[in-house]
């Protein structure tokens, strides 16, 4: 049995001879006392003290183990051997050498977070013992061994082998294939992913930024082949919606002997779409002289021209670290509209109308893919952020299930009513996803005259960016169809609102997701909203509006000592690996121990886990940078999901919950125990208290 | 004996606060078996012959002597009666107080005002010893203010001081003198001390003994059976504490005889209830020893006032005489 906190164990034993030297104490302390009466006090003593001193024994006895089984409760007993390496394992190390491990560390001054990273895979690869095996990742993908385990020496020796790159982090393949290199073998597998965990580090590809500040900054300047000129400095231009595929930098040249030379340089972005490194050379040729510039996408916060689809890798949040250098683009099935493909040649489907509204400009605007509601299962839904559903009626019930399964767990849902009459009952389920409470009438009202929007429309954050020009927006807008949405106020609240006061479009939330519902659909015989110049960006703001209020929720931050309930921070041990080669959790999810270094995490939800009693593998994430782990995004359920994502199974999740239970179980069991003997205890002297002293 | 202490002239009103005798005045000194005496007094004696006072008449039985017939109630009623007459007598008091080592024991601190001896000074407690040096002085003082002769001794494995009985107006700054002094290393030893007075006792007299009778109850019935034997009467006075009676201390320490016993290791919580039952037992046995002999044993609390269980004893002595009477 080993204890959470040993130490307490120890102050527990410790504190068992506490009643004993107070005991000593005050027998030493009492001065002798004179008394007349000493022969019946003699055969007083001689009746009863021999009996009693044994029962203050036990008493005593009694009183110490009590002391002894709380401390040892406190401790927290646990029979851990959730992350012991004290049998051969095959370790599969995944260390970061993206452009992002480049930065320096806060913890090491005058290293990388790479030199970091790398010298935590080296120390656990020490701490294994002998027989065990190595495989080792790097994120960007330049080095593995993904056949064969290599000697631990051969794996150190590669290891001071690797440099930090520029690619971008791939985190999420480097553990997958360590997760399979791990199948492989029969022999208990460990993962060690060591990063520093900042934003640039963790990449969830097919993620996009939306559109938002992002900016050049050039980071390595080169020289001119003969050395004859110089690039001094490159400067950005200022980047513009059109800057898609490439950007114009200026750079200036210093030649000997003559005046500085100032060119602007084209820079293409290429391929885009899967190389998101975006690292890029500037040339600069004049005569026959020759300079490259390399130039790196940065993310400036100060900058707020819009321009670059640009990403910070593992969330969609607006790029706001200097430390980032990935570019992601939106991938294409971000943004799922579920119809059917089909030509309306009279006025077209919602769809189309929004499809036109989310990409009004081939290139531009937000990518999307269709979808037949028919098949949509879990699998088609995957990646998607956004997904709109313009056929509710052609939804069967399992896609509605995978709708709000998909809602719950943090997308954005847009339901458009269906434009031909129906006999399908598809209010129930919308209404149900919309939330309790809320109702939606079968029947479609037709208003004649047609409605209008109301001038004055309600503060939402969906359309806070164009509240301005709102109300000239609403104004053209008529509704001559349109179904009614009630429900409690609660339950959401409005985007737009009609002129009889009825909802047009309303707002509300389930689990991490959001819920947006149009009372109308966006096509001529319904409503002119499609043909007004409202359309493009309410269309645009829902989804990207939509999306932020996604992650508004999260809040919860690792690296900062609060965790949340059921998440688990790992820390490494340093130094002590060799000795004692297993690393300690306490209930809390915490290691504990004397040897290990704040901020090493690793994330893991305790809910929804699945315990995989037949894997053995443990994954330990190695924050070497704490200070570099961005606290407002990278949180606990981000990295959770991403790494429950990465993994098939979430290996340290069951054994540490096994860990914690016996351990809450042994601790629950001593303190009743230790009650038990306090009650005991109390019992013994009430049996033998002595009565109030009575006057002869 | 300390000649220093009792000519300072103090002692007496130390002793004898106004508290006390004000308790005190309204009884009578009475000795359940009164002894002849020479001096007229306030003491009557339950011996006919040498009448002074009548009584009461009582029929004439065979044996009796005619000169005690009423002639003039047989004149009138040709019946016989005897006339019975009370003689008044004096009292013969000595007063015994122990003074051995265990008499010095005292947890009652000594508050301002209060008389005492140089033990209490020394001690700073008010003793066993102090208690029974106050309530002799206020015995003594008594006896004299009824023209009874009383003397004092302190004894312990023998007699340390005493002074013989008298009334006469030094008696009292004698008694004084002699109580004024304080325990001593020794053992009480009742035969001894019994002894060495009765070797000076010519008269009846009432031996009134003041100690805390700890020690051996054998050697005290010896001594009662000899006054006994000797016809005096005796009061047996129990000067304990407090604390001896009650046992209210919570501590587990060495518990340290007076009297050279050896040191025990005693935790007052587990025995006290068998050290009560001890004390009651001992206290018993002293009892009925007294009761055998016709004597009377009175427990005095060194916490609480001399003056009322004086008041109690002398009352209940009265009363005995009084039914004796009739």
């Amino acid at each position: 049995m080993m204890f959470i906190s040993p130490w307490l164990a120890v102050a527990g034993t410790v504190a068992m001879a506490l009643p004993i030297l107070i005991h000593l104490f005050l027998r030493r302390r009492q001065k002798p006392i004179e008394w007349a009466a000493m022969e019946l006090l003699r055969r007083a003593v001689q009746q009863n003290q021999r009996a009693r001193r044994v029962e203050r024994w036990v008493l005593l006895a009694l009183r110490c183990l009590v002391l002894m089984l709380v401390g040892l409760a406190i401790a927290r007993p646990a029979t851990l051997t959730a992350i012991s390496l004290d049998r051969p394992v095959v370790l599969a190390v995944v260390l970061d050498d993206s452009v992002a491990s480049r930065t320096a560390s806060a913890m090491s001054p005058g290293e990388t977070a790479f030199d970091a990273a790398r010298a935590a895979c080296i120390e656990s690869i020490r701490a294994l013992p002998s027989g065990s095996s190595v495989h080792v990742f790097t994120t960007s993908g330049l080095i593995e061994h993904t056949n064969e385990p290599v000697q631990p020496e051969r794996a150190i020796a590669t290891l001071n082998t690797l440099a930090p790159t520029y690619e971008p982090s791939r985190v999420r393949h480097a553990v997958v294939r360590a997760d399979d290199a791990l199948r492989r073998t029969t022999m208990p597998g460990h993962i060690v992913l060591a990063s520093s965990f900042s934003r640039g580090a963790l990449d969830t590809e097919d993620q996009v930024l939306p559109t938002t500040k992002a900016t050049l900054e050039i980071r390595d300047v080169g020289s001119d082949d003969t050395g004859t000129a110089a690039i001094t400095s490159v400067m950005q231009r200022t980047l513009g919606p059109q800057s898609i595929d490439s950007v114009t930098v200026d750079v200036t040249v210093t030649r000997p002997g003559q005046d500085t030379a100032r060119r602007s340089v084209p820079v293409t972005v290429t391929d885009t779409k899967t190389d998101r490194s975006a690292i890029v050379d500037a040339v600069f040729i004049e005569g026959s002289q020759r300079a490259v510039a390399t130039v790196t996408l940065m993310v400036d916060p100060t900058v707020t021209k819009h321009g670059w689809i640009a990403t910070i890798p593992s969330d969609r949040q607006p790029a706001d670290d200097q430390r980032c250098t990935t570019i992601s683009t939106r991938s294409s099935n971000s943004v799922l509209v579920l119809d059917r493909e089909r030509l309306d040649v009279d006025e077209g489907s919602s769809a189309q109308w929004i499809e036109r509204a989310l990409e009004p400009v081939p290139g531009l605007g937000l990518s999307h893919q269709r979808l037949d509601p028919a098949e949509v299962r879990a699998s088609s839904l995957k990646g998607a952020s956004s997904i709109i559903i313009c056929r509710p009626e052609l939804l069967d019930q399992a896609g509605w299930a995978e709708c709000r399964s998909v809602c719950e767990s943090g997308a954005l849902i847009v339901i458009v009513p269906p434009t031909d009459e129906t006999f399908v009952d598809w209010q129930d389920p919308c209404s149900t996803l919309l939330g309790p409470g809320v109702t939606i009438r079968r029947a479609v009202v037709n208003h004649e005259p047609p409605q209008r929007l109301q001038a004055q429309q309600p503060v939402s954050p969906i359309t806070q960016l164009i509240a301005s020009e709102l109300t000239e927006l609403v104004a053209p807008v008529e509704i001559s169809r349109s179904i009614v949405i009630e429900g409690p106020s609660t339950a959401f609240s409005p985007i737009l609102v009609m002129g009889d006061n009825t909802p047009m479009m309303v707002l509300s939330t389930r689990g991490r997701g959001v819920i947006v519902a149009f009372a109308t659909a966006p096509v001529p015989s319904w409503s002119t909203l499609a043909t007004k110049p409202i359309f493009v960006p309410l269309v645009q703001e829902t989804i990207r509006q939509g999306e932020v209020l996604l992650d508004a929720g999260n809040t919860v931050t690792i690296g900062l000592g609060r965790l949340p309930e059921g998440t688990t921070e790992l820390r490494p041990i340093r130094g002590s690996t060799t000795t004692d080669p297993t690393l300690t959790v306490d209930p809390s999810g915490v290691i504990v121990g004397d040897d290990a270094t704040p901020g090493i995490m690793e994330a893991v939800m305790a809910q929804g886990a699945n315990t995989g009693a037949s894997r053995r593998t443990t994954l330990v994430a190695l924050n070497v940078d704490p200070s570099a782990c961005d606290p407002q995004r990278n949180d606990a359920a981000r990295l959770t999901a991403w790494l429950n994502q990465t993994m098939s199974v979430t290996p340290t999740t069951g054994t540490k919950i096994k860990t914690t239970q016996s351990s809450a179980t042994a601790s629950a069991w001593l303190l009743m125990v230790a009650a038990l003997i306090v009650l005991v205890e109390t019992l013994l002297g009430r049996m033998y208290s002595v009565p109030e002293p009575k006057a002869t | 004996m300390s000649q220093s202490v009792a000519s300072q002239g103090l002692r007496a009103e130390q002793y004898l606060s106004p508290e006390t005798l004000a308790q005190l005045a309204p009884f009578e000194l009475r000795a359940k078996m009164v002894a002849d005496g020479v001096m007229n007094g306030m003491h009557q004696s339950p011996l006919q012959g040498m009448a002074v006072e009548f009584a009461a008449h009582r029929q004439y039985t065979a044996g009796d002597s005619i000169r005690h017939l009423d002639w003039k109630v047989f004149g009138r009623s040709d019946k016989l009666y005897v006339k019975e007459y009370r003689q008044e007598t004096n009292l013969d008091v000595m007063i015994l107080v122990d003074g051995s080592a265990s008499m010095s024991f005292g947890t009652l601190g000594v508050k301002q005002g209060w008389g005492g001896t140089d033990a209490t000074r020394r001690r700073g407690a008010w003793t066993k010893f102090d208690h029974a040096t106050a309530s002799a002085a206020a015995l003594a003082f008594l006896c004299l203010s009824q023209r009874d002769r009383v003397g004092v001794a302190v004894g312990a494995d023998g007699l340390r001081g005493a002074v013989r009985k008298s009334a006469t107006r030094d008696q009292w700054r004698s008694i004084v003198r002699c109580l004024s002094s304080e325990p001593v290393e020794a053992r009480f030893s009742p035969t001894a001390c019994i002894n060495q007075l009765l070797a000076q006792a010519s008269h009846r007299t009432l031996f009134v003994i003041l100690s805390d009778f700890l020690g051996d109850p054998e050697g005290l019935r010896i001594a009662l059976a000899r006054l006994r034997h000797r016809g005096h009467d005796a009061i047996l006075l129990a000067m304990l504490d407090h604390r001896e009676l009650t046992l209210d201390l919570d501590v587990e320490a060495p518990f340290v005889g007076l009297e050279g016993e050896a040191t025990l290791d005693v935790d007052t919580r587990t025995i006290r209830k068998a050290y009560l039952e001890e004390l009651q037992r001992h206290l018993n046995g002293i009892d009925r020893q007294a009761r055998a002999f016709g004597y009377d044993l009175q427990v005095f609390d060194t916490h609480e006032s001399v003056g009322p269980v004086l008041a109690a004893l002398l009352a209940r002595r009265e009363g005995m005489v009084t039914r004796g009477h009739r």
